[in-house]
């Protein structure tokens, strides 16, 4: 009797509640397979150059960095240009090489290779800050409106993300890199959960880890194979050769999609799709070569085509 | 290679000239790529040389991003 009513009284809920959990974050899927929605430039216009960047809002606008022409560009749901900023130079608002892109509800956060910060924007495109930050910033996240991580490396120190407040303070610092990675090892792309977590995948390493924000890794997975990745000596410097892992996204379930790079089956278009608790579901293969992902918060993916003059947008369908 | 894989190449190579940093492409070693290319020139940049430390970080993450914009082309 008190089995049974253990069984009804706790067991049973637990279950229910564990099922209707996973139906939520990280079902198990089959097969993902992409529809595209919307295309944005082409080699025969003008809109797009070389994109390197984009994001987008709750209202399904699109912003995209554009290196070739050092500007940030705004797109209507449909693909229209709206609005364009920037130009080449180092003033607030210019660009000598952008580079990487993201949005919170108000602002858009946006990286120059040569500058130790991020330029903030609101949805308007006007500049309204550079948050400082004590190194290059190689891979940037947003938070929120006065929150942003950023992924800092050295050539003497390893890796390290950090948070920082609008003012550029550090609220926090995630420690994740080996202590001699060698040069470049340490370079990640990565993507909170939204829960104090973040989902990390290496450029050449073949690891997919998942992290607390506070310094535990939860687990670490390997997708390709990979022992080591070939090296290359570039005058007195030991560089790696070959890329495992090229961006990370999170889609509207919690899945983890990991673009993969040139270790990759079919080189920067596999997709590998992981569970939260990093279970390799399936893998995909986008249509065209891209060096970013990006997953809206309506659960659309957007990559890249024709080589960056082309910014493709698709519906994620499941099996 | 295409012509958009060599329209790909020719732009972001004068993208990382006009930057300032990759001063042109001159073979580091015989069978280097483009982006190693690109890093041996950024490292040999007297601007780059000048700036130490920070310069030698400019070229590493100017080599990362190469290897994941154009790496395969």
């Amino acid at each position: 009797m008190k089995i049974r009513t253990l069984w009804i009284s706790a067991v049973l809920p637990a279950v229910f509640l564990g099922t209707a959990f996973l139906g939520q974050a990280g079902a198990a899927i089959k097969k993902v397979a992409l529809e595209e929605v919307l295309s944005i430039g082409g080699l025969d216009d003008e809109a797009l150059f070389q994109w390197t960047g984009v994001a987008s809002d709750a209202e399904g606008f699109i912003y995209v960095l554009d290196a070739m022409d050092y500007s940030l560009k705004k797109f209507d749901p449909h693909g229209k240009l709206v609005k364009k900023t920037g130009r080449k130079g180092q003033g607030p608002g210019e660009f000598i090489a952008p580079r990487l892109l993201d949005a919170s509800p108000n602002f858009l956060y946006a990286t120059d290779q040569n500058v130790a910060g991020v330029f903030v924007f609101d949805r308007e495109l006007n500049f309204k800050r550079r948050i400082p930050c004590p190194s290059l910033v190689a891979y940037l996240k947003a938070l929120g409106d006065d929150a942003v991580a950023v992924l800092t490396m050295g050539f003497q120190e390893p890796g390290k993300i950090l948070v920082l407040n609008g003012e550029g303070k550090i609220l926090s610092e995630l420690a994740f890199a080996d202590k001699a990675p060698g040069l470049l090892m340490d370079s990640v792309s990565f993507v909170p959960d939204g829960r104090g977590q973040l989902y990390l995948a290496y450029l050449f390493q073949d690891r997919v880890e998942k992290w607390t924000l506070d310094g535990k890794r939860l687990w670490s997975k390997k997708l390709l194979g990979v022992k080591k990745v070939e090296k290359k000596k570039i005058s007195s410097l030991t560089l790696p050769g070959e890329t495992c892992f090229k961006d990370i996204a999170l889609d509207g379930r919690g899945h983890i999609f990991v673009l993969g790079g040139r270790l990759s089956k079919s080189p920067s278009r596999d997709v590998y799709v992981l569970s939260p608790g990093g279970e390799h579901l399936t893998t995909f293969t986008l249509p065209d070569t891209s060096h970013c992902l990006y997953i809206d918060r309506d659960n659309f993916l957007y990559a890249r085509a024709n080589d960056g003059i082309t910014l493709k947008k698709y519906r994620i369908l499941y099996d | 290679m295409t012509y958009h894989h060599r329209r790909t190449i020719a732009l972001l190579v004068c993208l990382l000239v006009a930057s300032g940093s990759f001063l042109g492409l001159i073979a580091a070693e015989p069978g280097a790529g483009v982006c190693e290319r690109a890093f041996f020139e950024c490292l040999n940049d007297p601007l780059n040389q000048a700036m130490g430390y920070l310069g030698m970080m400019y070229c590493g993450i100017g080599y990362g991003f190469c290897k994941k914009y154009i790496d395969p082309a």
